[in-house]
């Protein structure tokens, strides 16, 4: 028989483990809540960081005479994109949703549970994502303010509504794309084919820029005055995306190997496809060509980069690098001016990309219905997207105007809307009365 | 291009050659047999020239073209009484004064820019450009003075003898841009146009009226 001094200690150590486990389990879920929002946190750093890039990218494809105003509407779209989402846009895209078709509360969230503002400083910052994307294919020639306004639409409308159908439920219900099965891990149709459509009526209400095109319909390439900024914007992009796919898991969990290296797979594969498709037709390998197959690539792989193997995101992003090629072709046929190509890279490549998610879903690859349910989810987005922003941009067109005068397109908008230029000491082309320029 | 202008231009052309009773009968021969043929029959005309009057000075076919051609291209600055040299430096200048009798310092610039614009451009694109202008001359809603004095100076290059506000200067200027814009492509126009301001700011420093204020 064991002394009292042994049971006693067993006794004890039993009666510690039964107290201390609770105490154990609730210390690591703080711990665990505390790492998910350090990497969804730094995540959505990364995502704002994307913002930069775009400026850059676009600053450097329209002529040294509008960048300061694309660097502009990067900076500020990103600004009052951000209250107007927080205002109204996450309810809509994450509000109780019980319809299906958008959500009803968390407007205005001012003092939520910790996780929450987690989560919306990192969904702002795919609002604002989404959201840019339409300038660089409006540069040129629309008026700021009306760029602006059409930017709040977007944050506040446009881009939560189609959200809440595919990714609405947060607070509570479903979005009825994510009833339906519908795939888009990171937003290939939801932030970028959105953004896309936008960008395409944008630039359908606003028409090409002066001399874009000859009176027989002869195309005439603008070229940009930087592309070292080009290049850089293409880097700061790549760079960004790994916290845009990467966070989307909303947890630190080990999935994240998986979705930076088909993020960045597809990335490759999306420059090195558009060069090999450029040499097959005995075409120069272009700087700016490569750059948008890159980002082709990555927004293609961004529905599904959780979902596919590695051999799938190279196809995903090789596919999107030739898209980014044939896209351009297509819009000037149709006589549409898209500064940056953010039709194709966004809207295109988003199709592609949502479509491949589907297809090439791992362990159930090439499943009809799947397939079925995501064409219904990038015909939606194109219905939604385009018809909502076709409309948005008219009614400015007809109520404060949206297209710039032609002498502002000779004098440049950096100096008509902003009253600076980007290079005083050194500009090419200052074709206005530098007496109205702004002095500190 | 009327035809008294493009006489004088080749009258122009032939005076480093010819002078006096030849340059007389030179003129006879292009007004019977190449006045309304084609610009590239000015080669036709050169050879049957120096076959007639027997020019010997090496190379003079071709100086002869290159002279005629000169000067059907520079016409607009081309007076019958000025003597140019044989092989006259083909770069192009910035276009001398034209007279103003308004006295309208604002007016004077403008005429310059768009003179000096049309003479930097190909005949063909300086002739699309004054006629893009002369299309468009009702848009500016200028009173009739003003559009009769503009539409004569596009036309036939007379002075500009009324004052016209800067403000319809600066429209008419940018309808030029848009028709470069057209014609040439964006960048291109945007070398053109600043070029152009880059000139005259360089080789008219004192001049009364900046060209900036008309952009």
């Amino acid at each position: 028989m064991a002394s009292w001094p042994f049971h006693r200690g067993r006794f004890l150590f039993m009666l510690a483990l039964v107290s201390i486990s609770p105490i154990a389990l609730a210390a690591d879920e703080v711990t665990r809540t505390a790492v998910d929002t350090l990497w969804v946190a730094a995540s959505a750093a990364l995502v704002f960081f994307m913002q930069a890039g775009f400026a850059l990218l676009e600053s450097g494809m329209a002529r040294s005479k509008n960048a300061v105003n694309v660097l502009m509407k990067n900076y500020m779209d990103a600004c009052v994109g951000g209250i107007i989402f927080w205002l109204v846009g996450f309810g809509l895209m994450f509000g109780q949703n019980v319809s299906g078709w958008f959500g009803t509360t968390l407007f205005a969230l001012d003092s939520p549970k910790p996780w929450d503002w987690t989560f919306l400083l990192f969904q702002m910052m795919f609002a604002a994502t989404s959201t840019t994307i339409a300038s660089g294919a409006m540069a040129e020639r629309i008026h700021f303010r009306a760029y602006l306004i059409g930017a709040c639409v977007i944050s506040g409308l446009i881009y939560p509504v189609f959200g809440s159908w595919a990714w609405g439920g947060y607070g509570g219900g479903d979005g009825w794309l994510k009833a339906l099965g519908f795939i888009d891990f990171a937003g290939s149709t939801v932030v970028h084919s959105i953004g896309g459509w936008c960008a395409l009526a944008g630039i359908m209400v606003l028409g090409p820029r002066l001399g874009r095109f000859s009176p027989e319909g002869e195309s005439r390439a603008i070229p940009g005055h930087n592309l070292s900024l080009v290049a850089l914007g293409g880097f700061v992009l790549w760079f960004g995306w790994f916290g845009f796919n990467g966070g989307s898991t909303l947890t630190a969990d080990a999935s994240i190997g998986k979705i930076l290296a088909n993020t960045h797979l597809a990335a490759c594969a999306g420059a090195v496809g558009s060069a090999l498709f450029n040499a097959f037709l005995g075409r120069p390998t272009l700087l700016t060509v490569t750059v948008n197959a890159s980002i082709g690539g990555l927004v293609a792989v961004t529905a599904g980069c959780a979902t596919m193997d590695a051999g799938f995101a190279i196809l995903t992003g090789f596919i999107a690098g030739i898209i980014t090629n044939l896209g351009p072709r297509l819009l000037v046929k149709m006589r549409l001016d898209d500064v940056v190509d953010a039709v194709s890279v966004h809207g295109f490549c988003g199709v592609w990309g949502t479509l491949a998610a589907g297809l090439f879903f791992s362990g159930d690859l090439f499943n009809l219905n799947r397939i079925a349910i995501q064409a219904l989810g990038i015909g939606s987005a194109l219905i939604w997207g385009l018809g909502t922003a076709w409309i948005t941009y008219l009614l400015i067109a007809l109520t404060i105007g949206i297209r710039s005068t032609p002498l502002h397109e000779q004098r440049g908008l950096d100096f008509t809307e902003h009253s600076e230029i980007g290079y005083p000491e050194f500009q090419q082309s200052r074709t206005f009365n530098p007496e109205g320029l702004h002095h500190h | 291009m009327e035809f008294e202008q493009r006489k004088k231009a080749i009258e122009y052309g032939l005076q480093p050659f010819l002078s006096g009773e030849s340059l007389t009968l030179a003129l006879q021969i292009w007004e019977d047999r190449y006045a309304e043929t084609p610009a590239f029959a000015l080669q036709q005309f050169a050879r049957e020239l120096c076959d007639s009057f027997t020019l010997t000075m090496p190379r003079a076919r071709v100086l002869l073209q290159q002279s005629l051609i000169r000067a059907l291209n520079d016409l607009p600055t081309v007076s019958p009484t000025a003597s140019p040299s044989p092989n006259p430096n083909p770069t192009p200048q910035v276009r001398p004064e034209p007279p103003s009798s308004t006295g309208d310092p604002a007016v004077h610039t403008f005429t310059l820019l768009v003179d000096t614009l049309t003479d930097r451009l190909s005949k063909t694109d300086g002739q699309f450009l004054r006629q893009y202008l002369l299309n468009h001359l009702s848009t500016l809603h200028q009173p009739e003075p003003a559009q009769q004095a503009l539409r004569a100076w596009l036309n036939r290059r007379e002075s500009i003898t009324v004052s016209i506000p800067a403000t319809a200067l600066t429209q008419l200027i940018n309808l030029a841009y848009i028709a470069l814009c057209e014609r040439l492509g964006p960048t291109q126009a945007d070398q053109a146009l600043h070029n152009t301001i880059t000139r005259i700011e360089t080789t008219n420093a004192d001049r009364r009226y900046s060209v900036r204020r008309l952009l």
